[in-house]
């Protein structure tokens, strides 16, 4: 897919909760031993910790700064996409956070979309769907695309037995444009597959759990590494990375940066691995002070690839796996 | 810009067992407080009956549905490029970390398919969906064949919206393909006014009460009931005026020109207000069905059109107009040419 419209990224900014927890912390909290094994495979130092309430006013942190550094105003705003990934104050998708911020930032000719299901490839969803609308419509100039993610109280460490992750709470924003300056979007690749749905969500909560509404323990993201270690991450990213490629003619050996989540030091170690892509101090960084924040990993990477040894006309590569059920690729030019 | 994708087909499922609308007044917590113009709720909603799931999960109604449309398109799964779901109220698992559309995908075996499902719109969820699908079948040279679906299965004693509409259990899907010459979309509008984010919303299960006798409350709609008589009622005519306009604009046409709406089948009230409030004359608004199901959220937008066509009210040629509006709230219009 070739998104020839020329849409461009024109800001972006995050926001983390104010609070750095120390990892042993976390685990101590969830009454989880830390091993030196999960200490190196996690690589996360200090994780971002608020209370579950607080990811309205991450994103409206968030959107704001990057509204003002975009210079476009509420009422500019044409589309507004979520990438979330966790459960919001609300139960979605009877409820959305994207129509309260379109309240409070006066966003009164916006429509709004949110995506589901993708895990942090949500923002590889949200990316394309944002990028085609302003491509194909020409009422369309502007989108806001934000994500808001707080962990489940006690629920950090994903995988206890053999952490995967731990997650921090944060938020982040994009603003898209069809003007000519800014992050060129080239292109956005996806693949799903439905045998993993289920790899990673939240088993209560919802209407599975009407017949056992006292099972607060079941309000939980979980994971089953069995199943994601199966999944062929890999070659399916692998894939995506060469159809992008081919589509947009861009030699993969000349990305200047692959940019993934942060989900831990071995995934990221894994991902790199896939391209021969050398490790980002930058990313690395992020996740060792923030934990992973679902896809406002991938903006806070891209903004320290974009403002840290990038120069313009550099491709960038953004790709996610999705913990097996959605993979994304998306290629940007700076 | 969406005049080169076409309705290939499209289906509803409703679960076989019905409910009397009585029991379900019987059975649910719905007050007796006259509305306004001296209507009454029970009395008058003109809804008879639902279908209710019973031991159906709200994925087997997407994918019930999802099958039947793929098996009217005649097409192998293989063949679709993009499945997104659309339903708007509590599924099975907690959005938007999960959706539908791996089931969905996984039970059709379409392989190839990127999937996903839109979370926002409520009702005009349909709307808001089509236009995101269209957009990127109309980038993309390899996007030719795409499945929306909805599955909504309300939750135990939460049928009744009072003082709104009755739901009903079931599940819809449409096939959409580039080059299609049939049902061609000629427009689609959104539109989202997110000050009335939380006049409808389920409050989740972190806001559960364990002391509350009614066990899954957590899961059920909630309305501030005042807000939607003194800020949702007021713009809501408006808000339909804004994107039936804006569509009948984007796809050159006018009004005069609009043989057929299809309108959710919320309540005989609600009808006439809409044919009133917006000089339609009655016969153009198709809602035979209010009687036999009532309410199925965003589903309304494909069951209506599939008996529409299938009863002859909508002709080969015809130009239709399928609006609605819902919780969050937005209003959406779509045009097509049939």
């Amino acid at each position: 897919m070739s998104t020839a419209g020329g849409v461009r990224i024109t800001a972006m900014a995050c926001a983390y909760a104010e609070e750095l927890r120390p990892l042993a912390q976390v685990f101590e909290d969830e009454g989880v031993a830390l091993t030196d094994d999960a200490r190196t495979r996690l690589g996360i130092d200090e994780v971002a910790t608020g209370l579950p309430s607080s990811g309205p006013g991450l994103a409206m942190d968030c959107t704001t700064r990057a509204l003002e550094d975009a210079g476009v105003t509420g009422k500019q705003i044409d589309l507004i996409v979520d990438y979330s990934m966790l459960p919001q104050h609300f139960l979605v998708p009877v409820w959305n956070l994207g129509n309260k911020l379109q309240h409070e930032l006066g966003a009164t000719r916006a429509f709004t979309l949110g995506f589901s299901g993708g895990g942090t490839s949500n923002f590889h969803v949200a990316l394309r769907f944002a990028t085609d609308l302003l491509s194909t419509n020409d009422q369309l100039h502007t989108a806001l695309l934000f994500g808001a993610d707080t962990a489940i109280p006690g629920n950090r460490i994903i995988n206890q037995d053999q952490p995967v992750t731990v997650l921090g709470d944060g938020a982040s924003a994009m603003v898209l444009s069809t003007e000519e300056e800014g992050t060129a979007i080239l292109a956005t690749e996806l693949i799903s597959d439905g045998a993993y749905h289920d790899v990673c969500y939240v088993p209560g909560g919802a209407l599975a759990q009407l017949d056992q509404d006292d099972r607060s323990d079941l309000y939980r993201l979980q994971i089953d590494a069995t199943r994601l270690a199966a999944a062929p991450t890999a070659e399916t990213l692998d894939r995506l990375a060469r159809q992008a490629a081919e589509r947009t003619g861009i030699d993969l050996g000349t990305i200047h940066e692959v940019i993934v989540p942060n989900i831990s030091a071995a995934d990221d170690a894994g991902s790199r691995a896939i391209w021969n892509a050398p490790a980002s101090p930058a990313s690395d960084a992020n996740r060792r002070r923030h934990g992973h924040v679902q896809a406002t990993d991938l903006v806070a990477n891209l903004q320290s690839a974009v403002h840290n040894g990038s120069s313009p006309g550099d491709v960038l590569m953004v790709a996610s796996h999705g913990m097996g059920f959605t993979a994304g690729v998306s290629l940007l030019r700076i | 810009m969406h005049g080169e994708i076409g309705i290939m087909a499209e289906a509803y499922y409703l679960p076989p067992t019905r409910k009397g609308i009585d029991d379900v007044f019987g059975d649910e917590d719905v007050p007796n407080d006259p509305l306004a113009g001296g209507l009454d709720f029970q009395r008058d909603i003109g809804i008879d009956a639902i279908h209710v799931a019973g031991d159906e999960t709200a994925s087997d109604l997407s994918v019930r549905a999802a099958k039947l449309a793929v098996d009217k398109a005649g097409i192998d799964a293989s063949e679709i490029d993009l499945i997104v779901g659309f339903t708007s109220i509590a599924e099975d698992f907690v959005a938007p970390t999960w959706s539908a559309a791996g089931i969905v995908q996984r039970e059709l075996g379409a392989s190839r398919a990127f999937v996903t499902s839109n979370n926002t719109g409520g009702c005009a969820s349909y709307h808001a969906t089509l236009s995101a699908v269209c957009a990127v079948m109309a980038s993309s040279d390899s996007m030719n064949t795409a499945l929306i679906f909805a599955g909504d299965k309300a939750p135990p004693l939460n049928h009744a919206y009072y003082p709104v509409t009755v739901v009903c259990d079931g599940g819809s899907a449409v096939i959409l393909r580039k080059g299609h010459p049939r049902r061609r979309i000629l427009a689609v509008e959104a539109s989202t006014v997110g000050k009335l984010h939380d006049v409808l919303y389920a409050a989740g299960y972190p806001h559960r009460d364990p002391s509350d006798p009614c066990a899954h409350r957590w899961l059920h709609m909630t309305g501030d009931y005042k807000r939607f008589n003194e800020e949702v009622i007021p713009v809501n005519l408006f808000m339909f005026r804004k994107v039936m306009r804006a569509a009948m604009k984007s796809a050159g046409v006018t009004q005069d020109e609009i043989d057929q709406y299809i309108y959710p089948t919320f309540s005989s009230w609600d009808q006439r207000a809409f044919c009133e409030g917006m000089k339609i004359d009655p016969s153009k608004v198709y809602t035979r069905g209010l009687g036999a199901h009532g309410h199925l959220q965003e589903t309304d937008m494909v069951l209506n059109h599939v008996d529409a066509e299938e009863d002859g009210t909508i002709k080969d040629g015809d130009l239709v107009m399928l609006t609605t509006n819902g919780a969050g709230f937005a209003w959406g219009a779509t045009i097509l040419r049939q």
